[in-house]
């Protein structure tokens, strides 16, 4: 369960950071740091969304190759 | 969490991500794409974060190699898409494009093999096992050289990013690259002890005859020094 909500709000920094444009968050009130600067947080939390989606599939599916 | 895990992990994913920046690095000078130290240290930060989350939370091993290899060049575009420029686009031809994912991966992927098989276990006979730490060293020092070479400018320049993006060429590269990469293989084939100060030595030896630069030489000594040293720790842990 746990995991399950650290992806959701890493998921949910991510792709509001990364995909939503520059003027809709300075107008949300959350534009902190500059606009690149806020990609680059973006894209980390997607890669901790992506590495903790990967790591509750791997556990659950047992993947290998 | 285990400290000796933490620090195992987090050295590997430095010399990975190291050798993909160097070998993206080579690429993108050979291909006429520009090579830019804020681009390679966003791209330095983005390999680094994939890398070590996939390491540290999952663990390590091909599946993990291959997930890491292709989250960090997706997310990679994402932010070059995403980004103002701040290299004029119009002077400068950049990988920005979808197509950019394919080397970039394929890249991530044989750094991950480089250091997974070569220095962490050892899969090969000696020689092939010596030319390939040989080639992983080499790859180090010519990054470490490169961001060297570009910070310098950056400071000398008051951060100006297109006298940045003209610091390195393809013809500096190669002659840079080709000798290390003998003369390192050579070392590991042929030297058993004090490798880490030979090669260190022959590093500065090389810059100095390319480069004619005393402090650039002696930089270049003590990266390689370092580079050897965290392969070594690598190996180890």
């Amino acid at each position: 369960m746990k995991n399950y909500i650290l992806i959701l709000i890493f998921a949910i920094i991510g792709i509001i950071y990364t995909f939503v444009p520059n003027e809709t968050i300075i107008s949300l009130g959350i534009g902190i740091l500059r606009h690149n600067d806020r990609v680059l947080i973006g894209s980390i939390s997607l890669i901790i969304a992506a590495v903790l989606i990967f790591r509750s599939l791997r556990k659950k599916l047992d993947l290998k190759v | 969490m285990d400290k000796k895990r933490f620090v195992s992990v987090l050295l590997f994913s430095i010399v990975i991500t190291i050798l993909m920046n160097s070998l993206d690095m080579l690429f993108h000078l050979f291909e006429g794409t520009t090579v830019h130290l804020d681009y390679v240290a966003i791209k330095i930060a983005l390999i680094f974060a994939s890398i070590f989350l996939t390491s540290l939370l999952v663990g390590l091993g091909k599946s993990e190699g291959i997930f890491a290899s292709i989250l960090g060049p997706v997310v990679f575009f994402l932010y070059y898409r995403y980004t103002f420029p701040t290299l004029n686009r119009q002077l400068f031809r950049i990988d920005d494009q979808l197509w950019y994912v394919i080397p970039h991966v394929i890249f991530f992927m044989l750094s991950y093999w480089l250091v997974f098989d070569f220095i962490k276990n050892k899969k090969y006979n000696k020689i092939i096992q010596n030319v390939g730490r040989g080639l992983i060293l080499t790859l180090m020092s010519v990054a470490f050289d490169f961001i060297y070479r570009m910070s310098v400018v950056s400071v000398q320049t008051g951060r100006d990013a297109e006298a940045i993006a003209r610091t390195l060429d393809h013809v500096y590269a190669l002659k840079l690259f080709i000798p290390l990469l003998i003369l390192f293989s050579l070392l590991f084939i042929l030297m058993k002890r004090y490798r880490s100060f030979a090669a260190a030595i022959l590093a500065g030896v090389v810059v100095f005859i390319i480069d004619k630069d005393i402090i650039h030489a002696i930089l270049l000594i003590i990266l390689t020094f370092i580079s050897y040293l965290l392969l070594k720790k690598v190996r180890k842990s």
